[in-house]
């Protein structure tokens, strides 16, 4: 999976505010499930049902499915409008396809959540969603024929784009209750077909682009042409991050056909009336390159760094038994295989045609990622996002070299420079030139073998990394680096620290939630209600408040600091303070979780287990902790999360002592102020795992108690 | 410079530079998108024509040399019997993928039905070696021609 989304910034104030788990869990881009929501398309005109983001029928009858992934030749056109024409049962002769525009918000892959088509994750991401969306839209159409009929509407049955009501015989087809379903709701829930049921899940039916594609009429990104198009072809640096140097144009501004020559700081391009002009014309250009940092390093230089690289001992992703001395029995064998770089050499090359103007900018290709394709526009037009306009188009070959937008961006800054649209096409050469490659790689083998059994088995892999494409900051010093922050003392200690804390802290404000709620619940007593506001007020006050009011307590300076340095004892920038601070933030958790709960289910068991002579103790343990069991695990969690992730009160008693009271929030702060961002981020990340964690466990009781009930 | 050219038989006239390659007249000047740029040096086949119904590789064929002569491309190949038969053929066994080289494989199987209704495997070969795909849609190309040719699945 090539599939290539650098995560946006995440602002220090993100990483300030406490909030660190929740951004980064955002920054991942975790899958949005907007895709299900009936969010109207922006595109749609009256007269039209237009349930979600997909489905559209109009009046005539006419279905037109948008298609949120795009045709590279791998069929998913033709897969995603058989999902949702089973559902929706539409009359699958009547459907016609729509590209998707530019909209993360209706179109996202769930798999990624962002606009991309990779990763072979079309069908796996969209099965459900889709589904739904077809059931959901028919759900519709028949509560609008049941509705004129005024009959039930499981009474009501569909296929082929009708609704029919067999008891009466009556019928009407989808484009007939168009208008009146449009004004429905989409049902909360709506049951999916059983694979018994399925009309076209399942069969080997003819894809829906074949058609045009063996008659000419297919139209594919190269293949747009716009009234006053003008055609370019670019060249770049043969050095990768090479500059442009001294350019004579005076040949090729006398070639004819050729109407520009756009000289840009990486990127000469040269405008014509159609492609041959472009190409003579920039065959004619004299262009000096300025080759940059890269101008000495050669295949050879990179060959010889992997092959060193490999040599060495990496990070043990698994080991199991006594590797050496099974690669010392037997007899050894040693291999290398080594991947050389290779272009994508999609058979479309690559192109992008623009249409600039002061205020918008309109864009035709091919691309993976429609609404990066779109940002990324937007960006080198100098526009907002919204004046952009993406028209995507079939694909001829993806492979993954369209999940890039380095070529729209080149396009989109050259068509600056021109009056009107401009196509503008690589040159084939330039195409394989200037690929963003599949990597080197070189894999080292070892295994020796004994009596024809593998006996040991060594494998190492050498290369660069493709996630690190996807986190830059944390694995921009390489995985080695990422894995290695986890060894530094001081960070161990911070999520021993922070462990330790939760060990404590969490126990505790249990027993004293289980003991407040109950208090509050079940007895009437002086007091109860500054016991309530007492439980409310670590919510209501901020954290950094409570911690202050610590350090005044407990201070050097506060009311027992004198005692507390006289019977040397640390409160304050030492762990007991954490404890005690991380304790007060925490303490409504397990109670708030509790009170609600055991005042709506009353004290008539409790009532009577005493009549029947129950003591206290066993009247909790029997009667009261069964019926509150669930609440209090949730509770626990709750308290647990904000335990771990606490931020504001333990930073200000913890003093931020590396290695001794750094907590791993307090510790991400630190590490990110020194710009240590690889360390920064591979505490973050394994922080977020324990959010993760922690949200799973919650789910997985929460599913528990439902199934128990 | 004034050229004119039957296109699918149509004439059709242009001004052009005599070097340009027909491949440029057809997408660019003429419009005529279904014939593919891949390479622009005769190396993958996917602009593939017939002139007077012999397949040539119209991204080095220089337009100047060609006046009064007969063009076909993907979009009027389909009135010959040996097109018909190859595009229906196409369809049956959903030979494609992208598509993107599908016209030049096209104009190259149904030149070679014209000069051989009957090919073996190596009349395939030698007439379809100059035509790449890079979703490696060759076994079923083989088996549309071969259909294409006897009419029968095969």
């Amino acid at each position: 999976m090539t599939v290539v989304e650098q995560i946006p910034d995440i602002s220090r104030r993100a990483l300030l505010t406490g909030s660190l788990a929740s951004g980064f869990l955002l920054a991942f881009h975790l899958p949005v499930h907007a895709v299900n929501e009936p969010v109207q398309p922006p595109d749609v005109t009256d007269g039209k049902f237009a349930p979600n983001a997909f489905i559209r029928i109009d009046t005539t009858g006419k279905t037109t499915l948008v298609m949120p992934q795009v045709e590279m030749g791998q069929g998913i056109y033709t897969a995603v409008a058989m999902i949702l024409a089973e559902e929706l049962d539409a009359d699958f002769s009547s459907v016609v396809l729509e590209h998707a525009p530019a909209n993360e918000k209706l179109y996202a892959n769930p798999a990624f959540g962002i606009q991309a088509t990779g990763g072979s994750t079309s069908i796996r991401a969209f099965w459900k969603p889709l589904r739904e969306a077809g059931a959901s839209a028919r759900a519709m159409l028949v509560q609008a024929a049941a509705q004129e009929w005024q009959v039930d509407p499981a009474s009501c049955t569909t296929s082929n784009g009708e609704v029919m009501h067999t008891a009466s015989g009556r019928k009407r087809s989808y484009g007939e209750l168009a208008i009146a379903a449009n004004s429905g709701k989409p049902p909360k829930d709506v049951a999916l077909k059983e694979p018994k049921d399925y009309v076209l899940i399942g069969k080997s039916l003819k894809r829906f682009d074949t058609p045009d594609k063996v008659n000419g009429k297919v139209v594919y990104g190269i293949d747009a042409m716009l009234p006053d198009m003008k055609f370019a072809t670019l060249a770049m640096c043969p050095v990768f991050g090479g500059k442009v140097g001294k350019v004579d144009d005076s040949a090729a501004k006398k070639m004819p056909g050729v109407r520009k020559i756009v000289v840009l700081d990486d990127i000469v391009a040269v405008v014509g009336d159609h492609m041959w002009a472009a190409q003579k014309g920039l065959e004619a250009l004299a262009i000096d390159w300025d080759e940059g940092p890269n101008a000495r390093l050669s295949s050879k230089d990179i060959w010889q760094d992997l092959r060193a690289a490999s040599e060495k001992d990496g990070v043990v992703a698994k080991s199991e038994g006594d590797i050496a001395k099974g690669l010392a029995t037997g007899d050894r064998l040693d291999a290398a295989y080594e991947l050389p770089f290779l272009a994508h050499a999609t058979m479309e090359p690559l192109n992008c045609t623009v249409h600039v103007r002061p205020d918008s900018c309109e864009i035709w290709t091919g691309t993976q990622i429609m609404a990066r394709v779109q940002s990324e526009a937007a960006k080198a037009a100098g526009l907002p996002v919204e004046k952009v306009t993406v028209n995507n188009h079939l694909i001829g070959g993806g492979f993954g070299r369209r999940l890039e937008p380095d070529m729209v961006v080149a396009a989109v800054r050259v068509a600056k420079q021109v009056d009107g649209p401009v196509k503008v096409v690589w040159t084939r050469e330039q195409d394989i030139q200037h690929d963003i490659y599949r990597p080197v790689y070189r894999d080292t083998i070892a295994a020796s073998l004994s009596g024809g059994k593998i006996v040991g088995w060594k494998y190492k892999v050498s290369g660069s990394s493709i996630i690190a494409r996807w986190l830059p900051p944390a694995f921009d010093k390489g995985i080695d680096a990422y894995l290695s922050s986890f060894s530094d003392s001081d960070t161990f200690a911070a999520i021993r620290l922070t462990l330790l804390t939760a060990a404590i802290v969490v126990p505790l404000n249990t027993l004293f939630g289980v003991a407040a709620a109950w208090a509050i619940a079940k007895f009437e007593f002086k007091g109860k209600s500054m016991l309530i506001t007492a439980i409310d007020l670590p919510i209501a006050v901020s954290p950094v408040i409570s911690g202050l009011i610590y350090v005044l307590v407990f201070g050097a300076q506060g009311w027992f600091g004198r005692w507390l340095i006289e019977h040397d004892y640390s409160i304050i920038f030492a762990v007991p303070g954490i404890v005690l601070a991380t304790m007060f933030v925490t303490f409504p958790y397990v109670a708030r979780e509790l009170i609600p709960l055991m005042e709506q289910l009353g004290n008539d068991e409790e009532e009577a287990a005493i009549t029947l002579g129950a003591g206290g103790f066993m009247t909790f343990f029997r009667v009261t902790l069964p019926k509150i069991r669930w609440g209090l695990v949730y509770g626990v969690i709750l308290c647990n999360a904000r335990a771990m992730g606490e931020f504001g009160a333990v930073s200000v008693v913890s003093g931020h002592i590396r290695g001794i009271t750094n907590t791993m929030p307090l510790h991400i702060q630190v590490l990110y102020d020194e710009y240590n961002y690889v360390g920064a981020f591979a505490v973050a990340s394994l922080l977020t795992m324990l959010a993760v964690i922690t949200l799973i466990v919650k789910t997985l009781i929460e599913w528990q108690g439902y199934r128990g009930k | 410079m004034a050229t004119t050219l039957t296109i699918n038989g149509e004439p059709k006239s242009f001004d052009a530079p005599a070097d340009m390659p027909l491949l440029w007249v057809l997408r660019d000047i003429l419009g005529l998108t279904g014939t593919k740029f891949g390479c622009g040096i005769a190396q993958c086949g996917a602009c593939t024509v017939h002139i007077d119904g012999k397949p040539v590789r119209s991204c080095v064929l220089a337009v100047g040399a060609l006046n009064g002569r007969a063009v076909t491309t993907i979009e009027g190949v389909g009135a010959s019997s040996a097109g018909a038969k190859v595009q229906k053929a196409w369809l049956d066994l959903e030979v494609i993928q992208c598509g993107y080289c599908q016209s030049g494989q096209i104009m190259s199987a149904a030149a070679l039905l014209a000069s051989t209704p009957n090919p073996d495997d190596s009349d395939i070969d030698a007439a379809m070696s100059g035509n790449i795909c890079r979703c490696g849609t060759y076994v079923r190309i083989r088996a549309a021609i071969k259909q294409a040719a006897s009419g029968r699945q095969s």
